[in-house]
């Protein structure tokens, strides 16, 4: 299978990565997510938007859903989920490495 | 708040309605939160080709703080505008510019109602009522400016519409910066001086409307102080809001 990328998700895209950061140190359910992309952001994030990316998530399948616990259900990275997460976290941890190489050599 | 749900296609409440409703009673709904449902039910009958299916459309309507960021500019801008162009008119003498300074106030209204929808979510989970109260007094505000807009050129009594228009958003924006400079959800200075700026345009409307030759000496300079500083305000809430809306990697602490 073809591995989805989160930038394909449009404006989506950022509400996509911050939830696959979120869940990768464990499931979550939305309610737990919310808040915690909202404490480590800063930036609201309302049930509309996040649950429009889930659904967008779980189609790709990078993200599957665990059986519900009184009307929340956790939401857990697939395998798949991780190796996307990883290589575009890759990318931009590689992008912020060059660019601050350059500040620092232009500044020398 | 729980019935906008009912917004959303069948399939998809079959699906996510039980989480969304357990969301909805756990946190305060704000205007942010309302448009924000709103729109996420649009994009789901729009986008969604049904459960479990690759979506063909890769694009999507948020709500985020960048985009009330842009509007709160944008309504900013057009606000400041509109009074520099009535103050002209009247200075300058002539009738030409008024319906553009109308339009331009109305568009204003609108582009101001969107971003205090979308800078109000911090605000709401603490004080809702107030934001609920400001939101509706800009909606009011606008709807009396759509609405008098047309019967001003029939009925001379529509002149009172219109000020109940223009009127309402001051008062609205003072309630949101209150709650917004209390929870310093963003710029507590951009929040102060919308309190400061509303106040003061409310008073030179006052002034204005009580038949006072406003656009002469202190009348005049109280009534422009106040719809620059108001105006300002809402510019520099735009571009706090904007600058927030960044990566994440940056890192930044929820507000209080």
């Amino acid at each position: 299978m073809k591995e989805a990328k989160i930038p394909e998700l449009g404006r989506f895209a950022e509400p996509a990565l911050l939830i696959l950061v979120s869940l990768s140190d464990g499931p979550r359910h939305g309610y737990a997510m919310m808040t915690d992309i909202e404490e480590s952001t800063g930036r609201p994030l309302g049930p509309g938007t996040l649950y429009a990316a889930l659904a967008r998530l779980e189609e790709r399948g990078l993200i599957e859903p665990l059986p519900p616990v009184e009307r929340r259900r956790p939401y857990k990275l697939t395998a798949v989920g991780a190796s996307v997460l990883h290589e575009q976290l890759s990318e931009m941890q590689s992008l912020a490495s060059l660019g601050l190489q350059r500040l620092a050599q232009s500044s020398a | 708040m729980k019935r906008i749900l009912r917004l959303y296609p069948a399939g998809w409440r079959e699906r996510y309605g039980q989480e969304m409703e357990s969301i909805l009673e756990e946190r305060a709904v704000g205007p942010f939160e309302m448009v924000d449902l709103l729109l996420g039910a649009l994009d789901a009958h729009l986008h969604l080709r049904g459960l479990g299916n690759r979506s063909e459309h890769r694009k999507g309507i948020t709500m985020s703080l960048r985009t009330a960021g842009i509007a709160a500019i944008a309504g900013g801008t057009l606000w400041g505008l509109s009074w520099l162009m009535m103050a002209a008119n009247e200075f300058l003498g002539g009738g030409d510019e008024v319906p553009l300074a109308i339009f331009t106030v109305l568009a204003a209204s609108v582009a101001l109602l969107v971003a205090l929808a979308g800078l109000s979510s911090f605000q709401a989970r603490k004080n809702p009522r107030v934001v609920w109260a400001s939101f509706v007094a800009g909606a009011i505000g606008l709807v009396a400016i759509i609405g008098a807009w047309p019967l001003m050129m029939v009925t001379e009594s529509a002149y009172y519409l219109f000020i109940v228009g223009i009127v309402a958003f001051p008062l609205g924006s003072i309630a949101f910066g209150i709650v917004t400079y209390r929870t310093n959800a963003l710029s507590r200075m951009a929040a102060a001086a919308l309190v400061i700026g509303g106040v003061v345009q409310f008073i030179g409307m006052v002034v204005l409307f009580n038949g006072a030759p406003v656009f002469v000496g202190p009348e005049l300079a109280l009534m422009m102080v106040g719809s620059i500083g108001f105006a300002a305000a809402w510019i520099d809430l735009g571009f706090d809001a904007v600058r927030r809306d960044r990566l994440p990697f940056a890192g930044s602490a929820t507000p209080a």
